[in-house]
């Protein structure tokens, strides 16, 4: 080997010496940033929900009948996966070990269901009757027949569906997906991520539900003009307040709609679109900014932000006969609001606790 | 009616109030058990490391002869120092001597000239590498301006120069089951799985070492001593730091209780 060579070899060995601990590195960026998918391309959870309802009617109709007369029930199915099928009567902490911290079976119950406090729950859950899940209590999926109860601070991973109410309290997460055939209810400092339901409550309503609504304005908007008497350059709008608009206003930045106002129309903003308080918006509302709602507001149709949105206090997106939809990246919903249809919250949703706000 | 003279008996039901052991002492019981399985392998590789330490020296000092004698690097020579106090006598540290020409104006200027070039191209790229690359342009222009000033144009040897570098990774390398415990060990892992981040990260370190101070002391040759304080700033200490974390955030995203 001539010197040269003995060189180039040294230097190749001296690259994978340096290369080799960032190896992994270099594999996680190759990788690229993980984006978030897209509403249409991500799996149902609807449809795992539904899969599950059907394995149960399935395989454990029968076992659920037995349990409901002769008391509970353990087992396991053929793939070796741990069940417990409790019935009318019974309770789980009696079936479990003293101290038991972590539960890997499937729950089944023919009546209610109580999920005790700090208990983490691996498999799904299932209730004919109401399933109440204790303080700081983990699960993974719940399917109820009636009410469910998500206690304080208690956590949901994956999916919740039930037939009637769905309530979680104080400082609870619904991670993944919550569906209501009724409605939802969350407490303050409540942290979720996508709800469906016919209504949606966030925090404690105000005595009167409805802030007393302006009457209706008449007094005429004209856009901002040049000297040349066409209209502004269209980047930023500003609607006063008390001012009804029947039109859609689209802009490439800030679309600044004032107090009282009533815009039957679409909004449509490359920046950011700030709502005053007690505006009424008969049309959708989109911007790649953040959207910020004030308190008061009533929106009928869709709101979306690529950002950030903020609900103040006593708005209400939808309506039961015409239910909508409220999604962004981030959402901050103070209490007292409601929605109707779904919300989406792609990487975080919170019901703002305000009562410390100054 | 209640009697005025009547004696209202208290007496109290509720349990007394429990002292802070005995609140906490669940807690206590369930982690005695991996702290003390945590101390017994950070003691039992640490232990392991020092016993291995003569195998390691005859290891560095193997591969570096073959080294130099492969690379032909006639005026080279490998010089290996024991610590002279007698409670650290068994600890070596090897170094690579060669000898290191006085820069010329024209290398100086050379190497100012680099620096300004590294300092403008920062400019195109994203925030958070300008501003360290233009100060190690900055850093880079400064010493080379004030080695120049010095007799030899360098404040001390290439010898001791890897001689440092050598010590600093040996005191990396036995102090690594101790680090390992305070940032790995507290992730839950099985043991086996410390233990082999620990082994690796320790692999690593004692294979890279001959490569990394026959790299430094050619590096140097080539480019005078100007470059011997920049060097042993991007890639001394700080290069050994940047491994042992890229291998550590490697193992702690190794999957845990699949069971």
């Amino acid at each position: 080997m001539t010197p040269t060579q003995a060189l180039l070899v040294f230097i190749a060995l001296s690259i994978l010496c340096l290369a080799l601990p960032l190896l992994p590195l270099l594999r996680t960026l190759s990788r690229g940033t993980p984006r978030p998918t897209p509403f249409e391309r991500q799996p149902e959870p609807a449809a795992r929900a539904e899969e599950f309802r059907h394995m149960v009617r399935e395989q454990f109709a029968h076992l659920l009948h037995l349990a409901r007369d002769s008391g509970p029930i353990r087992g396991a199915n053929e793939n070796g996966r741990p069940f417990i099928v409790l019935g009318v009567s019974n309770h789980l902490a009696e079936q479990l070990p003293p101290r038991t911290r972590r539960l890997r079976s499937l729950v089944l119950a023919a009546g209610h269901l109580d999920i005790p406090g700090e208990l983490i729950c691996d498999r799904e859950l299932f209730a004919e009757g109401r399933i109440n899940v204790a303080h700081n209590a983990l699960i993974k999926s719940a399917l109820s027949q009636r009410d469910i109860a998500i206690g304080r601070r208690a956590r949901v991973t994956r999916w919740v569906r039930t037939e009637r109410r769905l309530d979680v309290a104080e400082g609870g997460q619904l991670k993944g997906w919550a569906s209501a055939a009724q409605e939802i209810a969350l407490a303050r400092r409540t942290q979720f991520e996508q709800l469906l339901a016919p209504r949606i409550v966030f925090g404690r309503l105000p005595e009167d539900a409805r802030r007393p609504r302006q009457p209706d304005t008449v007094a005429r908007f004209d856009p901002p003009q040049r000297s040349n008497g066409q209209p502004g350059n269209g980047r930023n709008l500003s609607v006063p307040a008390g001012h009804t608009v029947k039109a859609d206003l689209l802009v490439s930045g800030k679309l600044i709609i004032g107090d009282g106002c009533r815009i039957i129309g679409d909004l449509r903003a490359d920046k950011s679109i700030i709502i005053g308080q007690d505006v009424v918006i008969e049309g959708a509302a989109y911007a790649d900014g953040p959207i910020s709602i004030g308190a008061g507001c009533k929106m009928n149709g869709p709101v979306f932000s690529r950002s950030e949105i903020q609900l103040g206090s006593g708005s209400e997106i939808g309506s039961m006969n015409h239910p909508s939809t409220l999604a962004a990246d981030t959402l901050l919903i103070s209490e007292g609001c409601i929605a109707h249809g779904s919300v989406w919250a792609m990487r975080r949703g919170e019901v703002l606790d305000e009562r410390n706000a100054s | 009616m209640i009697d005025p003279d009547a004696t209202i008996m208290v007496s109290v039901t509720a349990a007394p109030p429990r002292s802070f052991y005995q609140r906490h002492r669940h807690l206590l019981r369930g982690r005695m058990a991996q702290f003390a399985m945590a101390l017994l392998i950070t003691s039992g590789l640490t232990l392991l490391l020092w016993q291995l330490l003569p195998l390691i020296y005859r290891f560095w000092n193997h591969s570096l002869s073959q080294l130099l004698s492969g690379l032909a690097l006639d005026d080279a020579q490998r010089v290996t120092l024991s610590i002279s106090t007698p409670a650290w006598r068994h600890l070596e540290s090897v170094a690579i001597s060669l000898p290191l020409a006085a820069p010329s104006l024209a290398t100086l200027a050379a190497h100012l000239s680099g620096a300004t070039l590294v300092y403008l191209l920062a400019a195109h790229l994203n925030a958070p590498f300008r501003a360290p690359l233009r100060l190690l342009a900055v850093f880079h222009g400064f010493t080379a301006l004030a080695s120049l000033a010095l007799p030899n144009g360098a404040a001390y040897s290439i010898e001791e120069h890897t001689r440092v570098l050598n010590l600093f990774t040996q005191g990396l390398l036995l102090l690594l089951p101790v680090v390992m415990a305070f940032t790995h060990y507290i992730v839950e892992r099985s043991n086996e799985r410390r233990i082999l981040a620990t082994v690796l990260i320790a692999s690593y370190l004692i294979a890279a070492l001959p490569i990394k101070l026959l790299a430094h002391a050619l590096l140097i040759q080539a480019a005078s001593g100007l470059a011997m304080p920049t060097l042993f700033l991007v890639c001394g200490p700080a290069f050994d730091i940047l491994a042992v974390t890229a291998i550590y955030a490697w193992a702690v995203t190794w999957r845990h209780g699949t069971q």
